[in-house]
């Protein structure tokens, strides 16, 4: 018998040590944390460069930038934040969570797992590297629009090279998360009842797998417009470069699905813990999930009301897009009434929570408005559509993240987090991210376009007011490196189940959770 | 008497009239000055109110529960966690308020999209990095240029009113009538956008697609290009100018008058002092936002001119260049945009500008006659 | 499927049979496999049929790599363990992927041998007899695999 000073030394039996031990590594728990710090680290490499962005924009004129390389700085960090940040952020969550959500002891395909996540930072460096190649990084935006896309140079063939290599990331990934969810569930643990992080990520991942091919075949129709002479997207050779955007449409408005349904999932998991007080309307929750997802594979042309369709068309795109709004707003109802006549306290990940749930819907309502076609023809490539999509992505997507990570981190640490520097930090991101981020609704209402290094002088004020907000928000991130690494280093002894109201497996197991758990099923009652 | 309801209406014209004189706070879209505008504008304010009203229901209640519902206060939690009746009444309700709202919306987009009928109709195409102009019914054609210096731009000399909002030659158009626009695009994407006359629409190369306006009031209106172009795309704008039928009148003999001077230039022959000036002028305009003015483009991205094979070798090989420029880069073939003797005078003063001192002239007659062989050279490949 | 542990007596034999834990029905392996085939060859036959034919192979590319997820999975269906003793034999059947076995000890020879690597935890049984030893109850959870190993122990010494 091994005595107990080995009770708790499990980590690493037989395994390398060092950096081998991560780049090897095939356990679920590792490759969360991998994916969780690539975030992170690339969380602060897209901050710097929006900061760089607040920063050229703080008053007209050009003063830090040329338009070139302004314009470098919006696609990097579009295309940073979306497939560097959120994306492997939500597939950290997964990799940590859903094995110990389900009792399963790794997830199905773990060296498949080891191979996702170790072909991303691949891409990330592709990207990065192309600023110092002649030409510059790529300047077309994140969503790649030719024929522009088809003027640049060897940084554009990167891009499309790192594109494919997240794609396969996210196949790979994806297909990992679905088998593991619907295969792996311990004895007794019906898909209905499955934590709804679970549900979300199952949707997610679906969605994924069912978009990822045509991003893939649209990206790779540029490198061959590019490079080898087919005319997909040159009307002077029979093409059309409007399919470009219905088929990258057809990908990225569910692939905006799969930046928020986990969070919806984290969400869900965070507040009736803090309510102490079960989820209201689960079954609810898991249809609005579905109907959002499926309804997603048909909206896709709202992105394009201005490229001139025929009337039946931008009405048909019209009322799909707007059908949406209900099970959205279905979710939100259900948070609300979850909290209801709970026993609230407010934590960080509730305070991030409830940030969410009310920032996320002033999103939801401005993607209401820019559903309405009219509307969003007058709207369209302005402002106004920043601002839309930064209350989505980050007081939705991000918010979540941050809320998860103070939820989960003294499961995956052992340690509490510093609760007065968290709230510090909550209080910053969300005062900061509103000052950022409500003022571009009026500036895009005045008329103001995106994607331009320099402006009118009518839009100066409420320019100067987003860059000091981008700043209090983005230097406010600097106090959750401190409370991440802090707690990972040290602080108060978790208790197993860590928060009073936690429901499920994963609070069943020590805090930390050791090396490997679940190796054989627990039963579900 | 003024009733409760007059005074609330009172207030918000004030409110509104309040906001007008503030222009650099403004709140809402740009005041309209056509009637698809006004819709717009009306339909952005309804749902606005909708919205705000089931945000105030929502977080109103949510709010209530924050305050009321806490541990720290005592209050123990409740156990429900479903209830039919209440999910169906939530899923039904935004389902009947957004059928209120699609309705009216249904018909602003068909009335937006009904292009019939015009009483002009004008071309507009858009290039890197300007706008072209071409009235199909009056037979004027021009381009239309950012006309804020670039001193401003770069902050050594203080900013004008309309910084970055002017142009050199605005698009005029006659007061109250149906105007027809044809966009398209000669490069890549553009979107040409006049947010108070309620007109926007990408310009795609290879496609003509259209839309339409009616301008009610007299007035200059300004806009600009909203899809990403490439390097220049924050600096191309649209200004329209809305005169009376009599401006407009006047207007259009201005330009045929101004057409026939430049149809004379091309059947001139020019000394080199002539060509090097005006080429400078056109330098300027259309060159100089990729090679630079000092003819040093930017490495990696746009060639160099001084010094470059082209500007100091065969002056045929050079001409060639510049009007059917270099497919797929974002080298335009000017040969639709300049006239011959404005191509006659780029190329002499890039053959002779900086350190290319070729000492090489070119006539409008030679660059009519290279036009002859232009057809078929764009279609051969291009040179290297 | 689920976990199906079966202990028991039947006609005076004692017999264990357990099989790993797959929770993924075959209904629903279909539902989801051939719902994902579907939308990816449906998008990518529309885009095609405009001429936008690029699509095409990496959604067969992909659907082949899910085809392949899911057969690994299935072929973990057939696995089970089986002990049955009667008697003085006891009857050791196991299936695991394309390997399998089925072997006849002695009672009298029989060993049960268990190891925990920490108390209580990550344990591992197994019966030996003639030097091999074989492995048994993979697919219980270490409280239910200790108490097998204690009711192999009794069986074995009656
Ligand atoms: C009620 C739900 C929503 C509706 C009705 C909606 C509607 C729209 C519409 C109509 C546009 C096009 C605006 C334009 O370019 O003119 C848009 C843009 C966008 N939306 Fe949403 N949206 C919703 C929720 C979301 C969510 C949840 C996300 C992601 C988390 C999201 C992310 C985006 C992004 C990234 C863009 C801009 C893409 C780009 O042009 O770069 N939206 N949305
Ligand atoms: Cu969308
Ligand atoms: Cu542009």
């Amino acid at each position: 018998m091994s005595d107990a000073a080995h009770a708790h030394d499990d980590h690493g039996h037989g395994h390398p040590s060092g950096i081998m031990r991560w780049l090897t590594t095939t356990n679920h728990k590792d490759i969360g944390s991998l994916y969780l710090w690539f975030a992170l680290i690339m969380l602060f490499v897209a901050g710097t460069m929006a900061l760089l962005i607040r920063a050229e924009l703080f008053q007209p004129g050009l003063q830090l930038t040329n338009p070139d390389f302004f314009n470098q700085l919006t696609t990097m960090h579009g295309l940073l934040m979306i497939f560097g940040v959120i994306m492997p952020a939500f597939s950290g969550f997964a990799n940590w969570q859903v094995p110990l959500m389900l009792g399963a002891p790794d997830m199905a395909f773990p060296r498949m797992n080891n191979w996702a996540f170790w072909i991303l930072p691949v891409a990330g460096l592709l990207l990065m590297v192309s600023f110092w190649l002649p030409g510059g990084a790529v300047a077309g935006g994140w969503t790649m629009y030719p024929p522009l896309f088809i003027q640049g140079g060897i940084s554009y063939d990167l891009t499309i090279l790192a594109v494919h290599i997240m794609g396969l990331s996210s196949i790979m990934g994806s297909i990992n998360i679905i088998t593991t969810i619907l295969n792996m569930r311990a004895p007794g643990l019906t898909l209905m009842k499955m934590p709804l992080f679970c549900w979300t990520w199952l949707i997610t991942a679906y969605l994924l797998i069912a978009t990822m091919p045509v991003l893939a075949g649209a990206v790779t129709m540029l490198l061959t417009d590019r490079n080898f002479g087919t005319h997909f997207f040159n009307a002077a050779g029979g093409g059309d470069p409007v399919m470009f955007q219905h088929i990258f449409w057809f990908f990225a408005h569910p692939e905006v699905y799969i930046l928020i349904l986990p969070a919806f999932g984290i969400v869900s998991q965070v507040i009736p813990t803090f309510a102490r007080k079960p989820l209201f309307g689960y079954a609810s929750m898991v249809y609005a999930t579905a109907s959002i997802a499926i309804l997603s594979f048909i909206v896709w042309a709202h992105h394009m009301f201005t490229v001139g369709m025929p009337a039946a068309a931008q009405l048909f795109f019209m009322f799909s897009t707007m059908l949406i709004a209900v099970p959205t707003g279905v979710k939100v109802f259900n948070w609300v009434a979850t909290m209801w006549k709970g026993s609230m306290s407010f934590e960080t990940p509730m305070l991030f929570a409830i940030a969410f749930v009310c920032l996320f819907t002033i999103g939801g309502f401005s993607g209401l408005v820019l559903a309405i076609a009219p509307v969003d023809i007058q709207l369209h490539d302005t402002y106004y559509v920043v601002a839309h999509f930064h209350y989505v992505l980050v007081s939705g997507a991000l918010f979540s993240i941050f809320a998860g990570i103070y939820y989960w981190l003294p499961k995956w640490t052992g340690h509490m987090y510093n609760e007065t520097l968290g709230k510090w930090h909550f209080w910053l991101s969300v005062i900061g991210m509103n000052i950022v981020f409500f003022p571009m609704h009026f500036l895009g209402l005045a008329g103001m376009p995106r994607r331009i290094p320099d402006y009118a002088l009518q839009f100066t004020e409420f320019n100067q007011i987003a860059t000091v907000g981008a700043f209090i928000f983005g230097f406010s991130q600097l106090i959750f490196l401190v409370v991440v690494l802090k707690t990972i280093k040290g602080g108060a002894k978790a208790t197993d189940r860590v928060w009073e109201g936690a429901e499920g497996l994963e609070w069943t197991l020590p805090s930390p959770a050791p090396y490997h758990t679940f190796e054989t099923a627990p039963v579900v009652k | 008497m003024i009733g409760k309801w007059q005074r609330v209406g009172l207030m918000g014209t004030a409110l509104a009239f309040s906001q007008s004189t503030l222009a650099e706070y403004a709140y809402n879209l740009q005041t309209p000055a056509s009637q698809v505008a006004q819709n717009v504008f009306d339909l952005h304010n309804l749902i606005m109110l909708v919205c705000l009203g089931i945000f105030v229901v929502v977080f109103g209640a949510m709010f209530y529960s924050l305050l009321k519902h806490r541990k720290s206060a005592g209050h123990k939690a409740a156990h429900f966690h479903e209830n039919t009746t209440v999910e169906v009444i939530w899923t039904v309700i935004p389902f009947v308020i957004l059928m209120g709202m699609a309705y009216p919306a249904a018909k602003v987009v068909i009335d937006m999209k009904d292009t019939t009928n015009p009483d002009m109709t004008i071309k507009i195409t858009g290039y890197q990095w300007k706008w072209g102009y071409d009235y199909l019914n009056d037979d004027i054609s021009f381009y239309s240029n950012l006309a804020t210096p670039r001193e401003q731009i770069v902050g050594s000399a203080a900013k004008g009113e309309h910084y970055l909002l002017e142009v050199d030659e605005p698009m005029v158009v006659p007061v109250g009538k149906r105007v027809r626009l044809l966009i398209t695009a000669n490069d890549v994407l553009h979107a040409w956008w006049v947010p108070a006359l309620g007109a926007k629409q990408d310009a795609i190369p290879g496609f003509i697609r259209d839309s339409w306006f009616k301008a009610d009031k007299i007035g200059t209106y300004r806009g600009q290009c909203v899809e990403l172009c490439g390097k220049d795309h924050g600096f191309m704008p649209i200004v329209v100018e809305v005169v009376s039928e009599a401006d407009y009148a006047a207007w259009v003999a201005k330009k045929k008058g101004a057409a026939q001077t430049a149809a004379a230039d091309n059947a001139k022959s020019f000394e080199i002092a002539e060509l090097m000036g005006r080429g400078e002028k056109v330098y300027e305009a259309s060159c100089a936002a990729c090679h630079q003015a000092n003819g040093m483009g930017m490495p990696g991205v746009f060639p160099a001119i001084n010094g470059s094979r082209v500007a100091t070798g065969p002056i045929a090989d050079h001409v060639a260049v510049v009007l059917n420029g270099r497919p797929g880069t974002a080298m335009a073939a000017f040969a639709g945009q300049l006239s011959d003797a404005d191509i006659a005078a780029v190329v002499t003063y890039q053959r002779n500008a900086w350190d290319n001192k070729t000492g090489d002239l070119a006539q409008p007659a030679a660059i009519a006659a290279a036009r002859g062989g232009a057809a078929s050279e764009a279609a051969a490949p291009a040179a290297q | 499927m689920k976990t199906e542990v079966c202990v028991g007596e039947s006609a005076g034999a004692f017999v264990f049979q357990s099989r790993p834990n797959l929770s993924l029905t075959r209904p629903q392996e279909r539902l989801v496999f051939w719902s994902l085939a579907a939308l990816c060859f449906a998008a990518a036959s529309g885009f095609a049929w405009l001429g936008y034919w690029l699509i095409l192979p990496f959604a067969g590319l992909e659907i082949g790599v899910l085809a392949w997820a899911f057969k690994a999975l299935r072929s973990r269906e057939g696995d089970y363990e089986y002990i049955m003793i009667e008697g003085d034999v006891v009857v050791l059947e196991w299936h695991c992927g394309n390997h399998g076995e089925r072997r006849e000890l002695n009672r009298q020879w029989a060993r049960v041998e268990c190891s925990c690597r920490t108390p209580g935890r990550n344990c591992r049984l197994s019966l030996n007899s003639h030097g091999r030893a074989t492995e048994v109850g993979q697919y219980l959870s270490d409280e239910a695999r200790l108490q097998l190993a204690a009711m192999l122990r009794s069986r074995l010494q009656e």
